[in-house]
């Protein structure tokens, strides 16, 4: 017992010390980049933010149900599709109308239209699990079955919407705003003073609000309510949790209900900071999700956070320096060094 | 009027049947063992009577009542509590929210009854913010009849608890299991350690191939020439913590 012990210490050790590598040489990477380009870094990370919201269902899904909801994508489609429709044909009709809140793009409609598109990819989320998911649970389908007709659910989710709204790019309400002005003059050595000039359209410091909103939500809920600890318990162990007593059915469908809700946010936000809409919008952002939630460690709502916000800020500050189009490969990249170099990502405790 | 009784158990996954026939009952405030051979459906037995798998066949009563397919939360606010051999404790969550959660079929705050775990069990106390992943083997045996115990159950069952620990904390353990008894709960407990669970055992049962092969008092069990020669033969020097990963 005791060599074990020191064999564990050792290694627990030897781990720490590579880690305290990797931690230097990333900020190391980020401190370069953002010198380079700290407009870019800002609005990545604020891009990010919507990655992170979406990378947090990915991961609290997996978390529960074991398996990759490649449909989340759609899902954030869907919820940008629902807040279109109150926009643009529901909230007209009884005359809630109206952009250029503030600094903003949209107007008071958006923050209206939001947690109705929720609620509604919320309904949407419990029925397709109930039709779908649950009973290939029952039938103890293995995680690759799951993660197949869960792409099979994001192509027939494309197809309805494509159906109702066409392929055309749609938009919402908006006026044009000026960009806001961050200017920060930082004093380095040798007194040498370096001037930022950092544009960033309001709406994305709109996402970034949002965001941190509903991470702080989500950390309340799931450390200081009884569901959330429940959760957090069944996604140790959902067997003990149903041996303590726990409904782990319901808690299947909380943790839809939170992912799926926000994913409507997610997808209604990236609308938003895009300008535009089209079916296949959240498809598009499947890889930057997926990747941010292998950096962060799947399974942890923390992680795909993290994860999310250097995915954005990679993405952003790689135009830069290379074609804006390789951006999803900038992301792809990423998830394939995490992969190699630390599988369980950055704050996977390999348990998982 | 026993507190808990298994009638003709029949029991399987699936296809493959582990129990073929299998009575036990318990008294209350009664310390029941049941031993046997690795694969021989100790745990299969546990698991049918807390409602985790589904008896072909036969019956189960808790208080006369029939439970048999209950589902598991009913059991538990009926006074039945488990812990599993292995993966009993929620590792990431917090000593004092694994407690909780053993609250959590009764729905309402259980501050009260923590601090009486605690009391119980202070090497939770102090440690009782810290991640559950990081106790010790025995701390987690602890925290795992800890919180089978949050719901003051008058019947406990135990999968295996002292498998894989340390001579020393197989001792503790059943000191533990001692006084948890003594506070008047009925306990059935699947062991191993044969020779030192019989030993504080009320009486025993001997399961072997999915059937009853002998039960009676605890102490005539020990001094059974056929069931030392057989189950206990190999078990001389109980310290040693034994493969009990196999078991069941």
């Amino acid at each position: 017992m005791a060599t074990m012990q020191a064999i564990a210490e050792r290694a627990r050790a030897a781990a720490a010390g590579r880690e305290a590598w990797w931690l230097a040489g990333a900020i190391a990477i980020g401190l370069v980049v953002t010198l380079a380009a700290p407009g870019k870094v800002v609005n990545g990370l604020l891009i990010g933010s919507v990655f992170a919201l979406g990378a947090i269902g990915i991961t609290l899904i997996y978390s529960i149900l074991r398996f990759a909801h490649i449909a989340h994508g759609e899902y954030m489609t869907l919820g940008a599709y629902m807040t279109l429709f109150l926009l643009t044909a529901a909230f007209p009709m009884v005359g809630i109308e109206g952009s250029g809140l503030g600094p903003f793009t949209f107007g008071y409609p958006l923050l209206l239209a939001l947690p109705i598109a929720a609620a509604v990819v919320i309904a949407f989320a419990i029925a397709v699990d109930f039709a779908v998911y649950r009973r290939l649970r029952a039938r103890g389908s293995n995680l690759v079955m799951m993660a197949m007709v869960s792409l099979g659910v994001a192509i027939a989710t494309r197809g309805l919407l494509q159906y109702f709204w066409g392929t055309d790019p749609q938009r919402y309400p908006r006026v044009s705003k000026p960009f806001y002005h961050f200017e920060f003059d930082l004093p380095l050595a040798g007194g040498l003073a370096l001037p930022f000039d950092i544009r960033v359209p309001p709406d994305n410091l709109f996402l970034g609000i949002m965001t941190v909103a509903l991470a702080a939500g989500l950390w309340l809920f799931l450390n200081k309510t009884r569901t959330g600890k429940a959760m957090r318990a069944t996604s140790d162990n959902m067997e003990l949790a149903r041996v303590s007593g726990i409904n782990t059915t319901r808690i299947i469908y909380w943790a839809w209900a939170i992912a799926a809700a926000y994913a409507a946010l997610a997808g209604a936000l990236l609308a938003v900071s895009q300008a535009q809409l089209l079916p296949h919008s959240g498809w598009k952002v499947l890889i930057p999700l997926f990747a941010a939630v292998t950096l962060g460690g799947i399974g942890n709502p923390w992680g795909a956070l993290v994860g999310g916000l250097i995915i954005g800020v990679s993405m952003e500050a790689s135009t830069e320096w290379v074609s804006p189009a390789y951006k999803p490969a900038i992301a792809f990249a990423i998830m394939l060094g995490a992969l190699l170099l630390r599988p369980r990502g950055i704050f996977g405790d390999g348990s998982s | 009027m026993s507190i808990l009784r298994a009638d003709n158990l029949f029991v399987g996954y699936g296809e493959t049947e582990i129990l073929h026939g299998v009575s036990v009952r318990v008294e209350p405030g009664e310390f029941v063992t049941i031993i046997g051979p690795n694969g021989c459906g100790k745990s299969t037995l546990m698991k049918a009577v807390f409602g985790l798998l589904t008896p072909k066949q036969g019956d189960i009563f808790f208080d006369d009542a029939n439970i048999t397919g209950m589902p598991t939360d009913r059991l538990i606010q009926m006074g039945m509590s488990y812990v599993p051999q292995t993966d009993n404790i929620f590792p990431s969550l917090t000593i004092e929210e694994n407690l909780e959660m053993g609250a959590f079929a009764a729905g309402g705050a259980a501050a009260g009854r923590i601090s009486e775990m605690y009391e119980m069990f202070p090497d939770l106390r102090i440690s009782r913010s810290r991640r559950a992943g990081s106790l010790s083997g025995g701390q987690r045996q602890m925290l795992a009849f800890g919180r089978a115990l949050m719901l003051q159950p008058r019947l406990l069952l135990l999968d295996e608890p002292s498998a894989g620990l340390s001579p020393i904390m197989v001792g503790v353990i059943f000191d533990r299991l001692t006084q948890i008894r003594e506070s008047g709960v009925a306990i059935l407990v699947v062991e191993q350690n044969a020779r030192s669970a019989l030993a504080m055992s009320d009486r025993g049962y001997v399961l072997a191939s999915g059937e009853n092969q002998i039960e009676g008092e605890a102490r005539s069990l020990l001094d059974n020439p056929e069931v030392g020669r057989l189950y206990l033969g190999g078990q001389a020097d109980d310290g040693q913590a034994d493969d009990g990963q196999a078991g069941g």
